[in-house]
């Protein structure tokens, strides 16, 4: 390629373009006003001043004031009131496009719906509904908060009357133990009394036969009493049988002292066994009355009624131990449920006990919208300059006949095709300082001389590649009111899904890919990674690629278009 | 030009059409609008490839897109084919820029601009140009690769009767260096006036081919339309 030549006809076409003062003014104006302007306009997303009416039975309502006070507060909203119910009202107004919203605040707060009518057909009418669901979500947490507090006293409480009843258990169990123990003891003395009546019983019997044995025995006695008169009528017998004898007095004094002797031993004897006798008697008589007072004790009965008590109290106590497993196992369940409602509390306390709250942290600490649409709307004003110049340029020339006099004399095409992209892109590209500069002074983006170069960089690719699209318009539009209304159909749509009004995650998933494939995205995502973030290198080699691979297939469509347009 | 047949589109603007220039003269294409003679010019100055057909020059071919046959022609449409932003002498030396011309531009500018009458107008910006000056400015681009052969569409199309004298006066003084011209005209005074031979085209066919007032008799006979 002859560098000259291709120097002298850059030069020459730029020098021609310049020549036409409106041209020039407006190359410098249209982009810097549309920057600035755009750029004003994209300074705040905040929507401010939006007409909104609300009206309520009553504005005592808590609900109502409570709503009125968070709209007021937002200062997004111009509040005017209604009073009443005032559906008609609002109605009319959005209709007349007056108010964008209005809300009709219920009388009563509790289950409260609060109507809102949105004017859907206006952009703002999304941030509206967000807000209106966002501040009734909010009243709704602090009812629930409210709530779920009540909730957790309530638990506490319930947590609190476990441990009493379950102390309340303990106690009663511990009582039945004790009464257990007790029964247990009675029965152990119940059973003695047992023993004890049962020897009785066999005292009794002795009684009996003692009574019946003091019976041979007083017989004995008797016996033995009426064997010693007879001794005593022996001895009298032997007295006087000695008295009758010649005996000498001293024999008959020693034999009358030794029957003497037996007489006061038989006396004594006499006294002896009357005494034993009075003894039985007595004897005899105390173990009648004893017997007597034994047949009236009824031991019989009372054996059978004591059996009776035995059994009973076994059967209490039996009653009693049942009574007490069960309560042991009452206390149990409620040592488990108010084990459940400790764990359910410390695990859920915390969670339901505050409303759950979000931290959200500006990743892109004090960055504003504007400093990410800026690269957007620099891309955009970009692919309008080079779109529209090249296929307006391209077709006065070719209407003059230039282009076929260019053509057929020793300047290739592909050298004119190179030219003229070139010059087409560098004069789109000369108010890029300028945009630049009132991006850095009117909207305060942060543009330095470092990202500045690589910004102008990726601008110059992109203009090459929007360029050379206006050159493919430029080959089957007639005229320029045709390339400039086909351009439309390139640029409009391209501004749309650009992202920078619309968000790309509101389109369909087909124009999600479609938007973030396009020339204009992937610039405006190049310079943002330039300028406001690091790209990954990886990440910004492939959308270098993908611009450089637009660059390559528009160029061969333009070739081949072009060639046949001339 | 050896039978050419040129399609544009589904129409057929050519159609076996072969001419025979003679070195030095003025050759003169007639007939009505949509006839086929820009159509002619256009495959003779490579504009236009054709069907069939080929173009000669000394017997060798010359619609190959070689640069050798390119600079031997030059090419001016009836638009007036120039950047209205640059002066006369702008223009000239931008189309001497596009034919590599290696000469001195700027003696050759001066040389052709003296010949055409355009001297005093060389730092004039051409949108300030009189319709005749332009239409001069219009041919002086055309002679800064001094071609050997010019191709003229309707030269003196939308110019007033002074001014087209001038430029009838003007190609023939081109002419008279030696240089073949070929004229693609309606104006049967111009033809008449300036052209050596003539074809006479109707429908992209050769309907007549001779002297001017052997073609222009022919053509205003009432049998030829008949």
């Amino acid at each position: 390629m002859n560098i000259q030549k291709f120097m002298y006809m850059l030069a020459k076409d730029t020098e021609i373009f310049l020549r036409d003062i409106r041209s020039f003014m407006l190359l410098f104006l249209t982009p810097i006003l549309i920057v600035i302007l755009v750029g004003i306009a994209f300074l705040s997303t905040q929507p401010s001043h939006v007409p909104v009416i609300i009206c309520g039975e009553s504005k005592e309502n808590g609900l109502y004031k409570d709503t009125y006070a968070l709209l007021k507060n937002s200062g997004t909203f111009d509040l005017s009131e209604q009073e009443g119910y005032c559906r008609e009202i609002i109605s009319q107004k959005i209709k007349n496009s007056n108010v964008r919203a209005g809300i009709i605040i219920p009388e009563q707060s509790a289950n409260a719906t609060i109507e809102i009518l949105i004017d859907n057909t206006k952009p703002v009418s999304t941030y509206i509904e967000s807000y209106f669901n966002l501040i009734t979500k909010d009243m709704s947490q602090k009812l629930m908060n409210a709530m779920i507090s009540d909730m957790w006293s309530n638990i506490d409480n319930i947590s609190e009357q476990i441990d009493a009843a379950e102390d309340e258990l303990n106690s009663f169990s511990q009582t039945l133990g004790k009464a257990s123990n007790d029964l247990s003891s009675i029965s152990g003395d119940a059973s003695v009394i047992k023993n004890g009546i049962s020897a009785i019983k066999n005292a009794k019997t002795g009684i009996d036969y003692s009574i019946s044995t003091l019976q041979g025995l007083r017989n004995n006695v008797a016996s033995i009493s009426s064997g010693l008169d007879t001794v005593d009528e022996k001895s009298r017998n032997i007295q006087n049988t000695i008295n009758s004898l010649n005996v000498s007095i001293f024999a008959q004094s020693m034999l009358a002292d030794d029957i003497t002797s037996i007489q006061n031993s038989i006396t004594a004897m006499r006294i002896a066994a009357n005494s034993a006798e009075n003894g039985i008697n007595s004897l005899e008589l105390s173990l009648k009355n004893a017997q007597n007072v034994l047949e009236n004790a009824n031991l019989d009965d009372m054996e059978r009624r004591l059996n009776n008590i035995v059994n009973s109290l076994s059967e209490t106590s039996s009653s009693i131990a049942r009574v007490k497993n069960r309560i042991d196992s009452l206390a149990n369940r409620l040592r488990a449920a108010k084990n459940n409602i400790l764990t359910a509390s410390d695990k859920y306390k915390p969670v339901y006990s505050e409303p759950v709250n979000s931290k959200i942290s500006r990743y892109f600490g004090n960055k504003r919208y504007i400093d990410f649409v800026f690269p957007t709307i620099l891309v955009m004003i970009l692919m309008l300059m080079s779109t529209f110049l090249s296929s307006t340029s391209f077709i006065r020339q070719r209407s003059t006949g230039l282009l076929k006099r260019i053509s057929i004399s020793t300047t290739s095409f592909n050298f004119l095709l190179v030219e003229k992209t070139i010059f087409n892109a560098f004069i789109s590209l000369i108010p890029l300082p300028f945009i630049l500069t009132a991006g850095v002074l009117v909207l305060g983006i942060e543009i330095n001389i470092y990202n500045a170069i690589p910004i102008i960089l990726v601008c110059a690719i992109l203009s090459i590649v929007f360029v050379l699209v206006g050159l493919i318009i430029a080959s089957f539009s007639r005229t320029e009111s045709t390339a400039i209304l086909a351009s439309l159909i390139f640029v409009v749509p391209m501004m749309f899904l650009s992202g920078a009004f619309t968000p790309f995650e509101a389109f369909p998933p087909a124009f999600q890919v479609m938007a973030a494939s396009m020339p204009i995205t992937i610039s405006a995502r190049l310079i943002e990674g330039l300028t406001f973030y690091v790209l990954p290198l990886d990440t910004m080699g492939i959308l270098l690629a993908f611009l450089l691979a637009y660059i390559a297939i528009t160029a061969l469509i333009a070739r081949m278009l072009i060639k046949r347009g001339i | 030009m050896s039978n050419v047949t040129v399609d544009l589109g589904k129409t057929r603007a050519l159609e076996n059409l072969s001419l025979n220039v003679n070195a030095g003269e003025i050759f003169g294409l007639i007939g009505r609008n949509g006839s086929g003679k820009t159509t002619a010019l256009k495959v003779l100055c490579g504009l236009l490839k054709p069907k069939n057909g080929n173009v000669f020059l000394d017997g060798q071919q010359v619609n190959t897109g070689k640069n050798e046959f390119k600079k031997m022609i030059g090419y001016c449409p009836q638009e007036n084919s120039f950047f209205e932003k640059l002066t006369v002498r702008e223009n000239m030396k931008y189309f001497a820029k596009l034919y590599d011309v290696e000469q001195d531009t700027g003696k050759l500018i001066e040389s052709i601009s003296k010949s055409l009458c355009l001297e005093d107008q060389v730092g004039v910006l051409a949108a300030n140009l009189s319709g005749g000056m332009k239409r001069r400015l219009n041919i002086a681009c055309t002679l800064m690769h001094e071609p050997q052969i010019i191709l003229m569409d309707e030269p003196s199309i939308e110019l007033d009767p002074v001014s087209k004298g001038e430029l009838w006066k003007l190609i023939k003084l081109i002419n008279r260096t030696g240089t073949t011209i070929i004229i693609s005209s309606n104006n049967m005074e111009e033809i008449h006036y300036l052209c050596d031979m003539v074809t006479f085209l109707e429908n992209g066919r050769k309907v007549y081919e001779g002297a001017p007032n052997d073609v222009l008799s022919v053509v205003y006979s009432r049998e030829f339309w008949l």
